[in-house]
């Protein structure tokens, strides 16, 4: 129980830390990035089962979109579609992480990354054929940068995130991801 | 088989139901989580813009360093220029009020403001928009125009809750201001484009509106007072097939440096 509330108590702060400071330092910059690099520690360095991890991806995706006056809904289709994508490679991913962590764990950010942008894109062109403003404004350009930023994230905070990644995974017998 | 299968049907409920949300948002129930959320994240959201505004500051302060010694002498040469410069806008100021009384904008001291900091902001995502340190708690409501200090419109109270407002900037794509342009009395609108800045459009074309004219919001509609200061036409997008001219327009505001805003309540 313990683990779960500083789990969702650091989403929380980075969520917070994303629009107050981050993105005062860095306009340019996704709203989603610095959590989604969190979710991909989690979900690549913890123990937890698939469907705690599914509850921690929309749970976050709604904060997003609490924090960030989007629609509520909007990332958590985008982060729920990036778990789906993760968890259908979650076998090969975790066989080559175990060779080479942070190169693999690289990759992984930047592809996850790379496809939840898409999925806010393509979600963003949705609605608006529906009538709804468009909500997502990145041009190649701030995806590229974007996708720079984190990698950059990643391998800086790999030290720290992975230790809270470890530190905070829950252990449950009944495991759907085997590592 | 059966296990695989309920555990993406249970994939595909949540992804619907979010989809749900998303497209008709039953009983508006985003409002009454972001009141909660705003609620909770207020001494946080304050702290954390506190902090990045120290950050950009001691950034600026380190990368200027070596330049002190140039900065020095070429700010005392400024000084003495400003200083001449002091003199005469004593004299323009007087122009400056007669010229306001003549064109009936507004006085700057005539609005009760509440003062409030900026604790967040964002250029890039759902629109333009700041959130600032004041609420429903000291009696904001939507609606009301936000400005700095000497009167330039910054934008719009869009949401309100207990201790944070969201303000729409002028430059959100849905922002629309009636505008006139203070030198030649042309009227229009002044509306935000996708991060492109600001636009004046649906200006006559008999009227004569020109490079470096300043804008004032017109009062027309009620949403903005008259005579709050807009920007600054920079650049005219004049074509003669077009029913209205349209400038380019630089906002009196950097969106950037804004720390603190008020809010006219009345």
């Amino acid at each position: 129980m313990r683990k779960r509330l500083a789990i969702w108590l650091i989403i929380f702060f980075l969520a917070i830390f994303t629009q107050s400071f981050w993105l005062s330092l860095f306009p340019w910059m996704l709203e989603s990035s610095l959590i989604l690099v969190f979710l991909l520690f989690f979900f690549i360095f913890s123990q937890v089962e698939e469907r705690c991890l599914f509850k921690i991806f929309l749970g976050s995706g709604i904060l997003v979109d609490i924090l960030f006056f989007y629609p509520i809904g909007f990332h958590a289709v985008s982060f729920l579609l990036t778990f789906a994508l993760l968890s259908f490679f979650s076998e090969k991913i975790f066989s080559v992480q175990k060779e080479n962590p942070v190169l693999s764990g690289l990759v992984l950010v930047i592809v996850a990354s790379f496809f939840e942008q898409c999925a806010e894109l393509l979600l963003g062109r949705i609605l608006h054929i529906f009538g709804k403003d468009s909500l997502v404004r990145i041009g190649a350009g701030e995806m590229i940068g974007n996708l720079l930023f984190v990698a950059g994230a990643f391998l800086i905070l790999y030290p720290l995130f992975r230790k809270i990644s470890e530190k905070l995974s829950f252990k449950n017998p009944t495991l759907t991801i085997k590592k | 088989m059966a296990r695989f299968k309920l555990r993406y049907l249970k994939f595909f409920l949540v992804i619907s139901a979010c989809l749900a949300l998303l497209f008709f948002n039953p009983f508006n129930i985003s409002e009454g989580l972001r009141f909660l959320f705003f609620k909770v994240a207020y001494p946080f959201q304050k702290t954390f813009y506190f902090l990045s505004s120290k950050s950009e500051e001691a950034v600026e302060f380190w990368s200027s360093i070596s330049s002190l010694d140039s900065e020095n002498e070429r700010l005392l040469k400024e000084n003495n220029r400003l200083a001449k410069e002091l003199a005469l806008f004593k004299d323009v100021k007087i122009e400056n009020e007669s010229l306001r009384k003549q064109l009936e904008l507004a006085p700057r001291d005539k609005f009760q403001l509440e003062a409030a900091f900026v604790i967040a902001k964002e250029q890039r995502g759902v629109g333009d928009w700041i959130m600032i340190d004041k609420g429903s708690d000291f009696s904001l409501m939507p609606g009301m125009p936000v400005v700095v200090d000497d009167g330039i419109l910054v934008g719009q109270i869009k949401e309100v809750y207990a201790n944070s407002s969201r303000v729409r900037l002028i430059s959100d794509p849905d922002s629309v201001v009636n505008v006139l342009d203070v030198e030649s009395g042309a009227k229009g609108i002044v509306k935000g484009e996708y991060g492109l800045g600001i636009l004046l459009d649906l200006v006559e074309q008999n009227e004569a509106i020109k490079s470096g004219d300043m804008l004032a919001t017109s009062g027309l509609g009620g949403q903005f007072p008259e005579g709050l200061l807009v920007g600054k036409i920079t650049e005219i997008k004049s074509s003669k097939d077009k029913l209205f001219q349209q400038a380019i327009v630089t906002p009196q505001v950097r969106w950037n440096d804004l720390e603190a805003v008020f809010a006219i309540k009345k």
